[in-house]
C-alpha cells in the first residue's frame, strides 16, 4: 500500500507542479512580486467564485419561494454525474494513455494494479476538486438559506464524495475498451476529436431528450401540484442519468443513511470489477500509444513542389499557425468549439420543436422589430444604431474564442526557435492577430449575411454593420495578445496547459464583461444613439494604443521573456 | 547528384568573433565567464566540455536566443546586439533539442524556413532534393516531425539548416541520435563547406569526432575557457596521455 499512495502522491504533485508553473510563480521573483501574484490570484479566485456564487443564491432564492428546495438537491445529483461523465471522458486519456510516466512505472517494480488503481484515484481527487469548484458556493449558500440538519448537510457531503466514483469508472471502460479495440484511437490527435464529437453530441441530445420526457402529459401535471401544492415533493417528477444518484439524492431528501451506504457499496464494487476487466486491456492498449502517425510515403514530385510555395513573412507565420492550431485538438476545441456550439445550441432547439412555425415566428418578430428600428429613424441614427449593434456583436462573440490570449503562449518553448531565425517577433504577432481576427470573424459573417437574405436591409446598414463588427473584434483580439505578450505561458508539456491554466484569461475577459453594463447605462442615462457612436469612434483610438503597445512588446519584453525561459 | 552552392555573402574576415562575454544566470550562478574567441573562415572549431561547462548557453548566446550580460560577439562582422536579424542571416543553428515545429510535415517546416530566409523557388527545390536525398529523409517528409525518432528530427533541423546556404554552421551537439550513415555524411558537408571557405562551430562530447573532424578546438569548463588551438598543439604538451585523459586533465579545475 506504501508504494501505491507514494504513486498518488507522485501523480498529485506532477498535476499540482503544472498548475503552479501556470500561475507564473518563479522562484526568481522577489517576495514584494510574490505576494502580488498571490494576491491577484486569490482574487481572482474569489471573482470565479462570485460568478458561480451570485447566480445561485439567486435560483436557491426562487426554490424557497415554492418551498421546492429538495428539488435543487435533486438536480445537484442530475447534473453532477453527467458533468462528471464528461470531463473525465476528455481527462482520462490524458490520465491513463497520454501522461508520459507510463513507461518509467511500467519499469519499475509495481504491480499492475498500483498503476491502474493509483492513476484512478489521481483522477478521482480531480473531478472531487473541480466539482467543488463549481458546486460548493451554491452548497454553502443553500446550507446557510435553507438551515437543513446536521446529518442532512453530513449526507450532501458524503454523496458528493460518492458521486463521482461510477462516472470516472464508466469513463474508463470507454476509453480502455476504444483504445484496446480500435487500432486508430491510439492516435492522440484522432482520439482527442473523435471522443469530443462523442462526448458533446450525446450530451447536448440527453439535454434535449430530458426536455423532451419533461413533456410527458402525467408527469407534467404532477409537477404542476407539486409546485401549488408547495410540498417540496417536485422533484420526484425528474428522472436522473445515472439510478444511482437517484437513491443518493433521496437518501439526502429522506436522510437516510442507508441507501447511502448502499450505493457506497455498489460504487466500489462497480469500479472494483471495472477496474478487474480493463487491467489487462488497459496495459495491452498503453503500449502501443503514439502522439502521431506516421506513412512513410514518398511525396512525387508534383505533390513535394505544391508543398513548397513563396510566402510573405506574414502569411508564412500565418500558415504554420493555422496547421499548428489544426493540429491540437486542445487548440481545436477551444479556439473553435464556441463558433460551432453557439449556432448549434441556438438553432436545433427550435428545429426540433415544431420548426416551421417557431422559426416562422422568430423570423417575423425579428423582422418586424429589425424594420421598426430602422425606419423609424433618420438615417444617421440608423448609421449609429447599425455601427453600435455591431461592435457589440464583435465584442461579444470574440470573448467566446481563446485564440488571441493565448497566441504566444500556444508557441511553448519552440518560441526559443524563433529568436535564432532573421526574423521579427513583430511580424510573427501581426499574422497571429489576423487570424485571431479571422476566426473571430466567421460567426458574425455568417449573421450578417442570414440577415443579409432574411431583413433585406439597406447596403449602408450592412457597411456600418459590418464596420462596428470588425471594431469590436479588435478592440478584444488585441487586448488579448497584449496581455499574452506580457505575460505569455510558454513553459508547459501538453498544449492543454497552455489553454487552461492560463488564468490571464480571465484577465481578458473580466472588464470586457462589464462592457455590454457599461453601454446599457450609457445608453439608458443619455437617451442618444450618438454616446455609443462615440464609444465605437473612442475604439479606434484604443485600438491604435493596443496595436502600438503590442509591437513595442514584441521588440522588447517578449524577447526577454522568451531569453530567460528555462530549457 | 551534385549541387551548385551559391556564395552567400562571405566577407572574408573573421566568420564568429566573440569579446569577453559573460552570462549570469538569477543574479547567482556565472554559466560563462568572460570568453573570448574566435572562428576563423574555413574551418571547423569544436567546443568541447563536460555536462554544464557553458557550451550551450554560449551558443544560445552567439545565435540571439540569449542576450550576454557583458560583451560582444560579431557574426562575419556584425554585431549581434546592433543587428541581430542581419548577423542572424549568416549562420544556420541546429539546437541540442530538436523538439520543435512537432505539428508540421518535413516539408511544411523546410518550406517555412526557406521562406524565412527568402530562398527562391528554384533552389529551395534543388537543395531539399540534395540533402533529403543524402541525409536518407526523403520518404518521411509527409510525415509530421512529431512521428520522427530523434534521429530523424535532427536531421530534418539540419537540413533546414543547409537549406539557405549560411556562412557559418553552429551545431549543438549534431551528432546525437544520427545513424552512421548520416553521420558520415554530415561530416561530409562540414568538411565540403570549410572548403568553399564558410565555417562549423559545434558541440559535441565526442572526442574522437572532435580529433578526426576539427581545425582548432575550443575547451571550455565551468564557463571558463581552458584551452583553444589545435588538437595536435594539445597533445604534443601531454604527449604520455590518451585522448581522454588530456581532456580529464585539463577539465580539472
Amino acid at each position: 500500500m506504501k508504494r501505491f499512495f507514494s504513486l498518488v502522491k507522485i501523480n498529485l504533485k506532477t498535476a499540482s507542479d503544472d498548475f503552479s508553473q501556470n500561475l507564473n510563480f518563479k522562484k526568481s521573483d522577489t517576495k514584494l512580486k510574490l505576494i502580488g501574484k498571490k494576491l491577484l490570484v486569490g482574487f481572482l479566485i474569489i471573482y470565479l467564485l462570485g460568478i458561480i456564487a451570485i447566480p445561485s443564491s439567486y435560483l436557491i432564492d426562487s426554490f424557497i419561494k415554492i418551498n421546492q428546495t429538495n428539488l435543487l438537491i435533486h438536480l445537484l445529483f442530475l447534473i453532477t454525474p453527467v458533468v462528471t461523465l464528461y470531463f473525465s471522458i476528455l481527462s482520462t486519456p490524458g490520465v491513463f494513455y497520454f501522461s508520459k510516466d507510463i513507461q518509467n512505472y511500467l519499469a519499475m517494480p509495481f504491480r499492475s494494479w498500483e498503476i491502474i488503481g493509483a492513476k484512478f484515484v489521481t483522477a478521482y481527487i480531480h473531478s472531487l476538486i473541480g466539482l467543488g469548484f463549481m458546486i460548493l458556493p451554491g452548497i454553502v449558500i443553500f446550507m446557510i438559506k435553507v438551515h437543513p440538519d446536521i446529518l442532512f448537510i453530513l449526507l450532501t457531503f458524503l454523496s458528493l464524495l460518492i458521486v463521482p466514483i461510477i462516472p470516472l469508472a464508466v469513463s474508463i471502460l470507454i476509453v480502455v475498451i476504444l483504445m484496446r479495440f480500435i487500432p486508430f484511437f491510439k492516435n492522440k490527435d484522432l482520439f482527442m476529436y473523435l471522443t469530443f464529437g462523442l462526448v458533446f453530441i450525446p450530451i447536448f441530445f440527453i439535454g434535449i431528450s430530458s426536455g423532451a420526457a419533461s413533456s410527458d402529459p402525467e408527469k407534467i401535471e404532477g409537477l404542476m401540484n407539486a409546485i401549488m401544492n408547495m410540498d417540496n415533493t417536485a422533484y420526484q417528477y425528474f428522472d436522473l442519468f445515472f439510478p444511482t444518484s437517484k437513491y443518493l439524492s433521496q437518501g439526502i431528501i429522506q436522510t437516510r443513511l442507508l441507501p447511502i451506504l448502499a450505493i457506497f457499496v455498489i460504487s466500489l464494487t462497480t469500479l472494483f470489477v471495472i477496474l478487474y476487466i480493463t487491467e489487462s486491456f488497459y496495459f495491452e492498449g498503453v503500449l502501443s500509444i503514439t502522439e502521431s502517425s506516421s506513412k512513410k510515403k514518398r511525396l512525387n514530385r508534383t505533390k513535394r513542389d505544391a508543398y513548397l510555395t513563396n510566402d510573405s513573412k506574414i502569411i508564412n507565420f500565418l500558415k504554420i499557425d493555422i496547421k499548428n492550431i489544426l493540429r491540437t485538438p486542445a487548440f481545436v476545441i477551444n479556439y473553435f468549439s464556441p463558433i460551432f456550439i453557439i449556432p448549434i445550441v441556438g438553432i436545433v432547439p427550435i428545429l426540433i420543436t415544431d420548426m416551421p412555425d417557431n422559426l416562422g415566428n422568430i423570423i417575423n418578430e425579428v423582422s418586424y422589430h429589425f424594420h421598426e428600428l430602422f425606419y423609424a429613424v433618420s438615417t444617421i441614427d440608423h448609421i449609429q444604431i447599425a455601427l453600435s449593434i455591431g461592435f457589440a456583436l464583435g465584442f461579444l462573440i470574440s470573448n467566446f474564442e481563446s485564440s488571441s490570449n493565448t497566441a504566444i503562449s500556444r508557441e511553448g518553448k519552440q518560441m526559443k526557435r524563433f529568436l535564432s531565425m532573421p526574423l521579427s517577433l513583430t511580424d510573427l504577432i501581426k499574422a497571429k492577430a489576423l487570424l485571431s481576427i479571422l476566426i473571430s470573424s466567421f460567426l458574425p459573417l455568417l449573421i450578417i449575411i442570414a440577415a443579409t437574405i432574411i431583413l433585406k436591409p439597406r447596403i449602408i446598414t450592412v457597411i456600418m454593420f459590418g464596420i462596428g463588427t470588425i471594431l469590436g473584434i479588435l478592440v478584444v483580439v488585441l487586448t488579448g495578445i497584449l496581455v499574452d505578450v506580457y505575460s505569455p505561458s510558454l513553459s508547459w508539456d501538453t498544449e492543454q496547459q497552455a489553454i487552461k491554466g492560463n488564468f490571464k484569461q480571465v484577465l481578458v475577459v473580466l472588464p470586457f464583461m462589464f462592457v455590454p453594463v457599461l453601454l446599457i447605462l450609457i445608453a439608458t442615462t443619455f437617451e442618444s444613439w450618438i454616446t455609443l457612436m462615440l464609444v465605437s469612434i473612442g475604439s479606434i483610438l484604443l485600438i491604435t494604443l493596443l496595436y502600438r503597445q503590442i509591437m513595442k512588446l514584441a521588440k522588447t519584453k517578449l524577447v526577454e521573456t522568451v531569453q530567460n525561459l528555462e530549457s | 547528384m551534385e549541387l551548385k552552392i551559391r556564395s552567400n555573402g562571405c566577407k572574408g574576415g573573421t566568420m564568429i568573433k566573440i569579446e569577453n562575454i559573460t552570462k549570469t544566470y538569477n543574479k547567482t550562478f556565472v554559466a560563462v565567464d568572460n570568453i573570448s574567441f574566435r572562428v576563423e573562415p574555413g574551418t571547423i572549431v569544436g567546443f568541447i566540455g563536460p555536462n554544464g561547462a557553458g557550451k550551450t548557453t554560449t551558443l544560445n548566446m552567439i545565435t540571439g536566443i540569449l542576450k550576454q550580460d557583458t560583451g560582444d560577439i560579431y557574426i562575419n562582422g556584425i554585431n549581434t546586439l546592433e543587428d541581430p536579424i542581419e548577423s542572424k542571416k549568416q549562420f544556420g543553428f541546429v539546437p541540442d533539442s530538436p523538439d520543435s515545429f512537432l505539428k508540421l510535415k518535413g516539408i511544411e517546416y523546410l518550406n517555412f524556413v526557406a521562406n524565412v530566409y527568402g530562398i527562391d523557388q528554384e533552389t529551395k527545390i534543388q537543395r531539399i532534393e540534395y540533402y533529403t536525398k543524402l541525409l536518407d529523409i526523403e520518404d518521411a517528409l509527409s510525415d509530421r516531425i512529431g512521428s520522427y525518432s530523434h534521429g530523424m528530427r535532427q536531421k530534418i533541423m539540419v537540413i533546414g539548416t543547409l537549406i539557405h546556404d549560411p556562412n557559418i554552421l553552429i551545431l549543438d551537439e549534431p551528432l546525437t541520435g544520427l545513424d552512421p550513415k548520416s553521420s558520415f555524411n554530415l561530416k561530409e558537408i562540414m568538411k565540403k563547406r570549410t572548403e568553399e571557405g564558410k565555417s562549423v562551430l559545434f558541440s559535441t562530447h565526442v572526442l574522437e569526432v572532435a580529433e578526426k573532424l576539427c581545425d582548432q578546438i575550443v575547451i571550455i569548463n565551468k564557463g571558463t575557457i581552458l584551452y583553444q588551438g589545435t588538437l595536435e598543439a594539445l597533445k604534443a604538451k601531454h604527449p604520455d596521455l590518451s585522448l581522454e585523459e588530456i581532456f580529464l586533465e585539463v577539465t580539472k579545475i
